[in-house]
């Protein structure tokens, strides 16, 4: 009986507070929702990853090699901890699409039907397998497919080898290996343009001039198996074959991709409900605190009649529970529908056989928990106050709010002179915390914005120093096989071409100490226009005269500085290993550059001249003629179109981001119009009675409204440039814990818009929380307030 | 009095809905007050004495009947007609005070004579000169909170009488005080009355106030049961109660 009174107690007071309550149930919603949707795609990927690399035995460790013969694989399958060793072929080729203007370029693979010995199984999504020895068949990986259009039954050319080839799609398929299938050296995928084509690997290995030998290694490893061990026994067999270095699953392109967007997703899941739980947190401890004050009298009567305070602590904490439970149960369901929708935008970038959301209860029972936790937390204080309430003192009304002349006060007034601006000054410094924890939280609004918006200046500058200033090329061609200057000449040419630029990497391993890297060593030309080293605040970098260059991202990796000494190993035949002195290192943009002068170059490698590609400057009449001559020139490798790579950009960009960024800014709308509205909505129960009394002596409604919304503008001027600050912070953070790595640096670029747009927000919310305080604001009772003593 | 009078009330009635009850607090009052007079109106809890001067003051309509004050007709008056009304003409006394805590004395009043400077004809009356009149000459910057309940309700007075309002209405002004303070509140009253020619309407159910009048109205169950002229008021400080 007693309790069901209490109940119905408390269904009145929700419904009292019912715009507090729902305020803070959608700050708490926003915070379940992110760790929902986070832990969830989280645990998604995880669980296929285990998924598909047991079903397909993807490899532990990876080595590519110039050639090798059969036989050179039999000293590792004989290694201590190593299970089973497959070799095969593969090798890139340019192809012609029918629906791409440009060339695109594809990853030949030679594959085996699966057998006890196979590894990195082919996942056959339509049509079939290429028969044994069957030299036209060809599966082409599922989102290179589906880019282009391509279906089983369709054909494509190809110079592969030494000639024009055609090859029939007999199937489509998807590999754990490129999950996420992307250009080696490229920032982001473009699926239209890389894609892997699988031939039978005999005939993938005539094909490509390998008859018999093999160029490339997968192992995997016994349980307990020594990895360190076992890689450095790889290399040691594999040296003399110009192997480029074996290495784990923790440097495949394709599994750190699918990695790190797990560790973003846990990372995530952390901050984004630490925010919006930690602010839910105080907002019902302001709302509670309320609420309780306001009870007193009713308290202390409960307490004279002898309910234990256990059971009125009881009946406040839940009020706290209601919107708790009431936000876990929304942010559970919102939470499922960005997981399944992000996991939609998933399936696009990463190729598992099912990608499907799961309902993860753990997940949902950990939001649920972290958010009673939450708003116990802030019901701590509210409670505790309950606690040591004596029933007598309850039942007294409070004493009036003590204003007294303090320093504060002086600083506060010296300069007001209007009696309304002194009250909301007052107002404020007269809780101090309150005051800067509201302004925070309407700040972290701001804070919310400006980390989800700054991405896109970040990208601005990223794409303004790839395409415009550190590749002007038009096209840029990688050849199969270095060669000498002579090629410039060939190049120059082809149709259309204006202006040719040698390329002239080496590939190399850069050691310090025990750190090393597998990168190029790349000459660079005086006078060249078409490609610069370029610093991530968009300078262009000149090469030391002398000893070598280094990306500061290779620099750190290595733990080398400018004066110390790093070895460069070349993976080249001749394997010849030469020490440099560190001359200069550069903030660069993406991957792990090395530098030296051109002519420098054949002098360390030890050969004449080195040309290992070039970059283009073609007249855009004649660039489909220039396609077309270098798919069929069997001396190209690969082809590289810069206005296709920058709309590939865009559009992946749009894609995957935007949607994101709709969310952030409407968490953080959540954010600070809750906040906002709390806080005003409080400061309007404790002044009520003053405001009313305002009324009746004549304040027109506008005027008292202005009086309380100006508490809560000055909240917003307070909150707001500290909330920018700490999502400037924030945006720090996301460029160190995962903007940096070793494929590219997100630069920290926080342009005027996004500082506006945070700045703005937070207005926006706080004009549509004062919405409803404005109309009970107009339904004031100004002849109770009469009658009554606080 | 020949002044024509400043409230002109015909039939007011008053019916309060408290769900399906009815509850009339005024029945068919008529009644005239005139520049300078002080009223008060008696009436044991329930008579409609709040009822009739929230009426007067603006703040609450009649079900029934007509009030003029000058030729604004209040009745028909709209809600910021109203607010309008009490800005320029009408000064409040609470029961409670109803200062406000943030603000000091001087800032109290200040509050309300800026806001009638921006609208009056009149130009108000300084604030601290106001205070000086109630006796608070000396606490002009402290904070209600630093003030006895008497002084805060002087306070309160001052802050009605600054702007010079036609008229000042007092719910209970010594409601919540003790017989000394609540005759030096009366005393702050009359003293405002006289200077200023302000008609004071007091409602209270303490008969003994009734002796420092010009004129004692008696309500009794929504009705004007009585209306006397006072020949010879006596001082508040000899009243007793």
């Amino acid at each position: 009986m007693v309790t069901r009174l209490l109940d119905r107690k408390l269904r009145r007071d929700l419904r009292a507070h019912l715009g507090s309550i729902i305020a803070i149930a959608v700050v708490v919603s926003c915070g379940v929702a992110a760790y929902v949707a986070e832990r969830s795609l989280a645990d998604l990927l995880v669980q296929a990853q285990e998924e598909y690399y047991a079903q397909v035995r993807f490899p532990d460790l990876f080595a590519h090699v110039r050639r090798a013969p059969a036989s050179a694989a039999d000293p590792i399958r004989a290694l201590e901890g190593v299970d089973r060793v497959e070799t095969r072929t593969v090798g890139e080729v340019v192809l012609r699409l029918p629906r791409l203007r440009e060339p695109a370029t594809a990853r030949i693979v030679g594959t085996r039907e699966p057998g006890p010995a196979t590894l990195n199984h082919l996942v056959i999504r339509a049509g079939r397998r290429p028969f044994p020895d069957e030299r036209d068949a060809a599966v082409m990986s599922e989102g290179f497919a589906t880019a282009n259009g391509i279906a089983v039954g369709d054909t494509l050319g190809a110079v592969i080898g030494d000639a024009w080839r055609t090859l029939r799609i007999v199937g489509i398929g998807i590999t754990a290996e490129f999950v996420y299938e992307m250009r080696p050296g490229d920032m982001l995928p473009d699926a239209a343009r890389y894609g892997t084509l699988w031939l039978d690997a005999d005939v993938a290995s005539e094909l490509l001039g390998h008859d018999g030998a093999w160029n490339d290694l997968a192992v995997t490893l016994r349980p307990g198996a020594d990895t360190a061990r076992v890689i450095a026994a790889i290399d040691a067999e594999l040296e003399r074959f110009g192997s480029l270095g074996a290495y784990g699953r923790d440097r495949h392109a394709s599994h750190q991709f699918v990695t790190s967007e797990i560790r973003e997703n846990r990372t995530f899941a952390i901050v984004i409900p630490a925010i919006f739980l930690g602010v839910a947190a105080f907002l019902v401890h302001l709302v509670l605190g309320r609420v309780v004050q306001q009870q007193r009298d009713q308290v202390g009567m409960l307490k004279a009649y002898g309910f234990p305070s256990r059971t009125l602590m009881g009946h406040y904490a839940r009020f706290a529970l209601v919107p708790a439970l009431a936000g876990a149960a929304l942010g559970t369901g919102l939470g499922l529908l960005f997981a399944d929708y992000l996991t939609g935008i998933y399936r696009d970038f990463f190729r598992f056989p099912t990608l499907e959301v799961r309902l993860y209860p753990s997940a949902i029972l950990v939001a649920t928990a972290i958010a009673v936790v939450a708003a116990l937390a802030g019901a701590l204080d509210a409670l505790r106050r309950l606690l040591r309430l004596p029933p007598a003192e309850a039942m007294r009304p409070e004493a009036p709010a003590a204003y007294a002349h303090g320093l504060m006060d002086r600083l506060l007034t010296v300069r007001l002179r209007s009696p309304v601006w002194r009250m909301v000054a007052r107002g404020l410094a007269h809780r101090p915390a309150r005051t800067l924890l509201s302004a925070l939280g309407i700040g972290l609004g701001a804070a919310v914005v400006v980390v989800g918006t700054f991405g896109f200046d970040a990208i601005d500058r990223m794409k303004m120093v790839m395409f415009t200033l550190a590749s002007r090329a038009d096209v840029s061609v990688v050849l199969r096989d270095p060669q000498g200057a002579a090629v410039l000449d060939a190049f120059a040419t082809l149709p259309g071409v204006t202006r040719v630029e040698p390329l002239r990497d080496v590939a190399a391993r850069v050691r310090h100490g025990h750190r090393h890297r597998t990168t190029a060593l790349s000459g660079v030309e005086p006078g060249v226009v078409l490609r610069h080293v370029v610093s991530l605040d968009a300078r262009t970098m000149a090469i030391a005269p002398s000893g070598v260059t280094l990306s500061a991202s290779l620099a750190r990796i290595l733990e080398a500085g400018v004066g110390d000494t790093v070895d460069v190993e070349f993976l080249d035949g001749r394997r010849r290993t030469v020490s440099l002195r560190v001359a200069a290192t550069v903030e660069d943009l993406a991957g792990l550059g090395a530098y030296v002068p051109a002519e420098a170059l054949p002098g360390l490698v030890g050969v004449g001249e080195v040309v290992t590609g070039a970059d283009l400057a073609v007249r855009a009449d004649s660039i489909d003629a220039l396609y077309d001559r270098l798919a069929r020139a069997p001396a190209v490798q690969s082809v590289q179109v810069r206005s296709a790579t920058r709309r590939a950009f865009d559009e992946t960009l749009r894609r995957s981001f935007v949607i994101v960024l709709v969310t952030l800014v409407l968490f953080a709308g959540a954010l600070a119009a809750g906040t906002a509205y709390n806080a005003g909505r409080v400061t309007l129960s404790e002044r009520a009675r003053d405001l009313a009394s305002l009324r009746v002596l004549g304040f027109t409604k506008g005027e008292v409204a202005r009086m309380l919304f100006g508490e809560v503008a000055v909240l917003g001027t307070m909150g707001i440039p500290v909330g920018v600050g700490i999502g400037v912070l924030f945006a720090w953070g996301t460029v160190h814990a995962i903007g940096t790595t070793e494929l590219f640096r997100l630069p920290l670029v926080i342009g005027p818009r996004t500082l506006l747009a945070g700045a703005l927000l937070p207005v926006a919310a706080g004009v549509l929380a004062a919405l409803p305080l404005r109309r009970r604001l107009d339904r004031l009772d100004l002849i109770g307030v009469l009658k009554t003593r606080e | 009095m020949t002044d024509a009078p400043l409230f002109h009330a015909r039939g007011l009635a008053k019916v309060y809905r408290m769900g399906e009850v009815e509850v009339p607090a005024l029945r068919g009052v008529d009644l005239d007050l005139y520049p300078g007079e002080f009223v008060v109106i008696l009436g044991p809890s329930g008579s409609g004495k709040s009822t009739l001067l929230n009426i007067l003051g603006g703040l609450d309509a009649p079900s029934a009947g007509t009030v003029t004050f000058k030729d604004h007709v209040l009745t028909e008056a709209g809600e910021a007609e109203l607010t309008r009304y009490r800005r320029e003409h009408v000064g409040f006394v609470f029961q409670f005070y109803n200062l406000i805590p943030s603000l000091t004395a001087l800032e109290n009043v200040s509050l309300v004579t800026a806001l009638a400077a921006e609208s009056h004809d009149r130009e108000p009356a300084d604030a601290a000169d106001t205070l000086r009149l109630v006796g608070l000459g000396d606490r002009l910057d402290n904070f209600p909170a630093q003030l006895s309940g008497g002084e805060q309700q002087r306070v309160a007075i001052a802050r009605a009488v600054a702007k010079r309002p036609d008229v000042l209405l007092c719910d209970e002004p010594t409601g919540a005080l003790d017989v000394e303070t609540g005759k030096l509140v009366l005393a702050a009253l009359q003293r405002a009355n006289r200077e200023l020619g302000t008609l004071t309407v007091i409602i209270t159910h303490n008969a003994s106030v009734a002796g420092m009048a010009d004129r004692v109205l008696r309500l009794r169950s929504g009705a004007i049961v009585g209306d006397e002229r006072n020949a010879n008021p006596i001082a508040p400080e000899a009243l007793s109660w």
